[in-house]
């Protein structure tokens, strides 16, 4: 039994593909490319996954880890899972036999959110009060990067909400939404400004978009 | 940074939506390259929600069956759900394929599947939604042909001003057949289309037809050739089987590999509409079967195979594909279930077989309380059949049994109704007996006569007395590990009324869609006075669909299609059920003269063989 950590990324139309139906997705698509999970202990057997923090639907990810445990790993795996995906899901890295719990190991996200309205994204800019778990919140013009702490307890679903009522928006559809990494948390008052590293060494993907 | 996920049109819809994934496709197996030189392009709809959509098997033969056609490619398209409906007409954008987001107006041909007479309200929103003009008469030489298949078609009167073509009988032959003559016939006018399909099996031209009705029934008049006979696959062997499936990404109903086994039930049950539309009996062999499935398990990745089919205990082969199948899927741990189990033939091997599949929980259906009333409806399990299958399920492992029931049969009497709660407090007493935690699930539906079966002439039930029947069999049961739940009684008879409707009720459609009628098979979203309204202004009498017994020689408005079922089979049927008689099933005795055997029955041909 191995445990290999793999990071992926949810784009376009797969990010209305509920967190809740990922596990299926990946491990089908991995049985498609004939790697074998090792499957739970109990009554009804699955295959052993372990997902990152939880994601709304609607938000696009990046860079999201999950850990698997695998009959056997080779790094060809990795291109031959990656050809199997359905459209919208794509690999990012791997690692195997990552330490610490996948859990523990989620310090902090990182979102680039971006306000349509014009006079809501004033409202926010000028006057939003962050919660105290983000410890960072800047905006460049168009987007607003913020950094939040234990993202398995604060997701970005209460934040939004919370921003939509605040900027008077009409909904969810006033605001976008990217969570480009979820990892390690770095930086701080000493080396710096906040960032999130991604949990795996041999990332590929791309957090900067298209 | 720039992020061009935002730029989809319909993004913010999906923002606004409940359950998104239903109209994001995301799947696997059905990102194939669109076929830019493709004559026909064809859209194959489904007039329910996604996730009931996908769970059918019939679209997992057409649509790559379609693809697989030179001259066609396929997109598909499911029914948005109310409040994509309202989102859709609120930024004026149009219902598009899940494929590549093509507007229903711009394909060739938008083909439904008529499984469900509750959903026809959805076919009139999703071609509104689409921009194809409701009625036949209204479009145009560029608007698409709007045809449609399923059981529905065999009676599809009530839809018959919405339809310019209703392909009857096995898709596998009428849909590659129209695919041909339309691709001859790229750049006529619609009418010339028509007369293009006019004479291909199976297929009906509602357009070309007038209706009249007088006290001895429905008349039809048409420029074609009636009856209208079903077209029908000889045998399943070499039928077509594709390289691979769709796989959702989303959860769906039934998520798993579907593999048939045979097509066609002559049991003969007398309230089963299938059981007579689908005969004769073509069976797949085991080598076929056990082939697809692996074949499909590998392309997949699905954790569960499904063995589908009427009444799959009935397959000769069933025995050697589980045997066959058991080591293989063993190995790639992957789960074997038959969804559809008699209780008479539900044997203790087979539930050794299925022991892995025991999360979901067993479902039959004995659907009647008596032996008395299972005679009236030809349902040949016994009392002894009902206590061995329950012995052998609870003590293979399970702890939930699903039982099905129907009320409102004909004949019924309080005993059959009684009978019903008993049978639920005995399989409770036989699962306690094995497992501490046993529990019965008995779900009781109103009977609704249907076409083309022995009990087309019947009366139905009414709302009333189906509402006191079903709380009467409630209140018979005590058992903690038993619940009971029936069918509201306003469903039952709208089914009831389309399902042997004619085309007068196409007024009334319209006028309860146009009032806001939508998913009419759904509790939340059911409008009896909606329809109670439309019936008014249209000043149609829906008792008369359903509350009264017909005479014999009434003229029914589906006389025009021949299924292959004669209707002196099914009147003989009729009578026999009045004797309490069973009819056995011709596989394991005599010819029954049910029609088939005057046009090429493959059990007739068979015997006939052996005994040459």
């Amino acid at each position: 039994m191995l445990k290999v950590r793999i990071v992926f990324s949810k784009r376009g139309r797969a990010c209305f593909i509920p967190h809740i139906a990922l596990p299926a997705v990946f491990s089908r698509s991995a049985t498609r490319a004939g790697i074998r999970f090792v499957q739970t202990e109990g009554f009804s057997p699955r295959p052993k996954l372990s997902l990152g923090p939880e994601l709304p639907v609607g938000i696009v990810a990046l860079c999201e880890p999950m850990d698997v445990w695998l009959e056997e790993w080779r790094a060809s795996f990795f291109d031959s899972w990656q050809r199997k995906l359905p459209d919208g899901f794509s690999l990012g890295g791997w690692e195997e036999a990552p330490l610490g719990n996948l859990g523990n190991s989620c310090e902090g996200a990182e979102y680039l959110i971006r306000v349509r309205d014009g006079g809501a994204c004033e409202a926010v800019r000028s006057g939003y009060p962050w919660p105290e778990w983000v410890c960072r919140a800047d905006y460049d013009g168009e987007w607003f990067r913020v950094v939040t702490e234990r993202p398995g307890e604060h997701g970005p679903g209460a934040l939004i909400r919370d921003l939509v009522e605040f900027g008077k928006m009409s909904g969810w559809a006033g605001v976008n939404v990217v969570r480009r990494v979820v990892g390690r948390l770095s930086g701080g008052e000493l080396t710096g400004e906040k960032r999130v590293l991604p949990l795996v060494s041999l990332f590929s993907g791309d957090t900067n978009g298209n | 940074m720039t992020f061009n996920d935002f730029d989809d049109p319909y993004w913010p819809l999906f923002s606004e939506t409940r359950r998104p994934s239903r109209y994001v496709g995301c799947e696997w197996g059905a990102g194939l390259p669109e076929k830019k030189n493709a004559t026909v392009r064809f859209c194959l709809a489904f007039p329910d929600v996604y996730e009931i959509g996908m769970s059918y098997v019939g679209y997992q033969i057409l649509y790559p069956l379609l693809k697989s056609l030179d001259e066609a490619d396929v997109e598909r398209v499911y029914c948005p759900w109310v409040d994509m409906e309202e989102q859709l007409r609120l930024h004026g954008l149009p219902l598009a394929s899940l494929e590549t987001g093509r507007s229903l107006s711009r394909f060739d041909v938008v083909g439904f599947t008529l499984q469900y007479e509750l959903s026809y309200t959805n076919i009139l929103t999703m071609l509104d939604l689409g921009g194809i003009p409701l009625f036949s008469k209204d479009r145009g030489d560029d608007d698409p042909l709007v045809i449609a298949g399923g059981p529905g078609a065999m009676t599809p009167e009530p839809l018959a001003p919405f339809l310019d073509a209703v392909c009857m009988g096995d898709g596998e032959i009428t849909l590659p057949a129209i695919v041909e003559r339309l691709s001859a016939a790229v750049g006529c006018s619609r009418s010339e289309k028509l007369d293009a399909l006019a004479d291909l099996p199976g297929i009906y031209l509602p357009v070309r037809s007038v209706a009249s009705f007088d006290s001895a029934g429905c008349d039809l008049r048409s420029s074609q050739l009636f009856p209208i006979r079903r077209a029908t696959l000889k045998s399943m062997k070499g039928a077509f089987s594709s390289e691979g499936l769709l796989v959702p990404s989303a959860s769906v109903v039934h998520d798993r590999v579907p593999v048939e086994l045979f097509r066609g039930c002559t049991r003969g049950c007398r309230f089963c509409q299938a059981g007579m539309l689908y005969r004769p009996i073509r069976e797949r062999t085991a080598d076929e079967v056990v082939e697809a499935a692996l074949r499909w398990t590998e392309k997949t990745g699905w954790e569960e195979i499904g063995l589908m089919s009427l009444a799959s205990c009935d397959s000769s082969a069933l025995g050697d594909v589980v045997e066959r199948l058991k080591p293989a899927l063993r190995e790639r741990r992957v789960r074997l279930s038959l969804p559809s189990l008699r209780m008479d033939a539900f044997s203790v091997q087979l539930a050794a077989a299925l022991e892995p599949v025991k999360r979901g929980g067993l479902t039959f259906a004995p659907e009647a309380g008596t032996q008395r009333m299972r005679n009236v409806i030809n349902k040949g399990v016994s009392e002894d059949d009902i206590e061995t299958t329950l012995e052998a399920a609870f003590a293979h492992g399970w702890e939930r049994i699903k039982l099905y029931f129907m009320m409102g049969l004909p004949t019924e009497t309080r005993e059959d109704l009684e009978g019903i709660a008993k049978i639920a407090e005995r399989a409770a007493e036989i699962g306690r007996k094995h497992r501490k935690r046993a529990e019965i699930a008995v779900s009781v539906a109103g009977f609704v006569p249907k076409p083309h079966t022995p009990f087309q002439w019947e009366r139905q039930a009414s709302v009333a007395e189906l509402s006191e029947r079903g709380r009467f069999i409630k209140s018979l049961v005590s058992n903690r590990r038993v619940t009971v739940r029936y069918h509201e009684g306003e469903q039952t008879r709208l089914e009831g009324i389309f399902a042997r409707g004619d085309r007068r009720l196409a007024d009334v459609l319209f006028e309860a869609w146009r009032n806001g009628a939508r998913f009419d098979g759904w509790t939340e979203t059911f409008r009896p006075d909606i329809w109670k309204a439309a019936f008014e202004a249209k000043a149609v009498d829906p008792e008369w669909y359903v509350a009264r017994e017909r005479p014999r020689d009434e003229r029914f408005p589906w006389d025009h299609i021949d299924i292959g079922v004669s209707r002196d089979f099914l009147w003989r049927e009729r009578e026999r059920s009045r004797e309490e008689s069973l009819t056995p099933d011709c596989r394991f005795g005599d010819c029954n003269a049910c029609g088939w055997e005057r046009r090429g029955c493959g059990i007739l041909e068979k015997m006939r063989a052996v005994s040459c």
